[in-house]
Parts: C-alpha cells; sequence; structure tokens
C-alpha cells in the first residue's frame, strides 16, 4: 500500500458483482455470525452467493439487490467498499414487495416454505421503509480497508450525490440492528438519530439473526454540510 | 373465464393466503390496502395464483403490478390464450 491513499467513489458495475455479493452477504450478518439466509430460509452461503448473482444480474432498481444503485469507495482504484441507496416507493411497487417478488422468483419454493415458520418473529423486528425517503442499505467495507472512516466517507457522498440528482429529497434512513454498535456510533456521527425501534421479546430471534432489536435512524437532506 | 371470475378465485385465494376470511379484494386494491400483504406472503400469494390457475408469469409481469387489477389482467390474458 502506498503511503499517499486516492479515495474515490463511483457506481457499481458487474465488474463489482464479487464485492457487492461479499457485501450483501456481510451486511446481513451485522458483524455476527448468523446468517439470516440460512437460519431462516436454510440456504448455505455459498449457495446464496451464487443465487443473488443471477438476482443482481437482473438489475432491477428500487432495492438492494440490484447493482446500478450501489455506489462503491475507492482507495487507489481498488474497490474497498459499498452501499446501496434508493428512493422508496419511486417505482410500481415498494421495496419489499420487490424483493419479495425476486425471492419467490429466484429461491427454492422450501426455503419460502420453511422462513414462513419463523414469520412471527421476523414481523415483531419489521420495521417499515417510508415512501420518498432516501433508503440506504447493505453497507461493507472490507477488512483490510477499516478504521480509516471510509463508511462514513461514504455515505456522506451518497446523500451528497442523491440529492445533487433529486433536490426535493428530505430525508434519509436506515435500518439497522441494535446489536451492531460500530455502525451505530458511525451513523450517530454523520448525523443520523434513532427515530424508531422494534424489540422482539422471543429468545428464539437469538438463533435467527445477531439482535432482539432493530432501529430505524434518519438524517434531514437539507443540512449536508453539518 | 371473465375478468370477474377471476377476481372472484383470486378472492378465495388471497382469504386462504392472507388468513383473513373477511377481505374482499376489488381490481383497485394493492397491497397498501391489506395488513396482511408483505414481502414473504407476497411470495406465497403468487405462487398459489400460479398453481390455481395453472399458469407461469413473468419476472417483470409480476414487477408491474401495481394492483390486484394488473394481475387478473395478465392472468386473463394467458388463461384465454392457452
Amino acid at each position: 500500500m502506498s503511503d499517499v491513499e486516492k479515495i474515490s467513489f463511483r457506481q457499481a458495475t458487474e465488474k463489482d458483482i464479487d464485492i457487492l455479493l461479499s457485501t450483501i452477504i456481510e451486511a446481513d450478518k451485522s458483524g455476527s455470525g448468523l446468517f439470516s439466509f440460512d437460519t431462516c430460509f436454510g440456504i448455505s452461503e455459498d449457495r446464496f452467493r451464487e443465487i443473488l448473482k443471477e438476482i443482481l444480474l437482473e438489475d432491477i432498481g428500487g432495492q438492494e439487490w440490484n447493482i446500478s444503485d450501489f455506489i462503491l469507495v475507492t482507495v487507489n482504484e481498488i474497490p474497498a467498499g459499498a452501499f446501496c441507496s434508493w428512493i422508496e416507493g419511486s417505482g410500481n411497487q415498494s421495496s419489499s414487495m420487490i424483493r419479495g417478488t425476486l425471492m419467490q422468483h429466484f429461491f427454492p419454493q422450501e426455503a419460502l416454505q420453511q422462513a414462513k415458520k419463523y414469520k412471527h418473529l421476523l414481523d415483531e423486528l419489521s420495521i417499515e421503509k417510508v415512501p420518498g425517503h432516501l433508503i440506504l442499505e447493505s453497507g461493507y467495507i472490507t477488512p483490510e480497508f477499516r478504521s480509516r472512516g471510509l463508511l462514513g466517507k461514504l455515505i456522506v457522498e451518497i446523500l451528497r450525490i442523491r440529492k445533487a440528482q433529486h433536490p426535493d429529497l428530505k430525508i434519509c434512513s436506515i435500518n439497522v440492528l441494535k446489536s451492531n454498535s460500530q455502525a451505530l456510533r458511525i451513523y450517530e456521527k454523520i448525523g443520523f438519530i434513532t427515530e424508531v425501534e422494534r424489540t422482539c421479546e422471543n429468545p428464539e430471534i437469538l438463533k435467527l439473526i445477531a439482535s432482539k432489536s432493530r432501529v430505524q435512524m434518519r438524517r434531514s437532506l437539507d443540512n449536508l454540510n453539518q | 373465464m371473465n375478468h370477474i371470475e377471476i377476481l372472484n378465485q383470486i378472492n378465495t385465494i388471497f382469504r386462504r393466503v392472507f388468513e383473513n376470511d373477511s377481505l374482499h379484494i376489488q381490481m383497485e386494491t394493492s397491497a397498501d390496502d391489506v395488513d396482511e400483504w408483505d414481502s414473504l406472503n407476497h411470495t406465497v400469494m403468487i405462487v398459489e395464483v400460479e398453481k390455481h390457475f395453472n399458469i407461469k408469469f413473468k419476472l417483470k409481469e409480476v414487477l408491474s403490478f401495481q394492483n390486484v387489477g394488473d394481475m387478473v389482467n395478465i392472468i386473463h390474458s394467458k388463461v384465454t390464450s392457452a
């Protein structure tokens, strides 16, 4: 690594698919060993990676499983991390409905049936995304490029890009597991405030995902220089 | 099979999938109108509709649905051209 690092940002392309796959998988784990598509759907990480690759190549916007809505941060041209963003409900359907359709189309039927068993638990942690909000989801920095503030820089750059593209945007929101304290600290530092919190008191939830609580943090887009 | 017959049959499927016997859907009904219509129930509902009418939706068709009427129209075109 050279002493002078050039940090840049760019829209993801199909060539970045490997880091996007890692980003989505590692973001799902939220720093834990629990991979929800394994625990809830019974899909191994390797199999999920294959399925997700097919989905990403469809490049269907308005939800987090697509290529074009990811912005990459690069260090000396090397991809160091990525984050997805979109405007909720800007198409025909909500992001959760689009993702549901993609799951129905690409996931094995037995996986969907298995997930139904856990639906009552997962519903307790569900926080609806608000139509018209800029949504951030699936952010990740590769281990070798951590401890340089890249996640915060990437988010600030995404907010700036999206606000320039859509000046009427007012609010950015992000859902995050409460156990992911490192991410929470970064989001707070760049102005996000917890607005909604959901908790599942059933201890079984901790067999599926890393936390019994999820929060939705929001930040105004009217004061990007603060 | 006409559009009303398809709508009535879909209503029966919706009541079963969404576990709501009082559900009464219209052509204009969308996911926003049905509390139980979330992403996972959506996947189950699509599978059940496909099985019932013995059809297969294309991905782009499902993603184009804005309301039940859009689904009814596509089902009608598929069952009448079969």
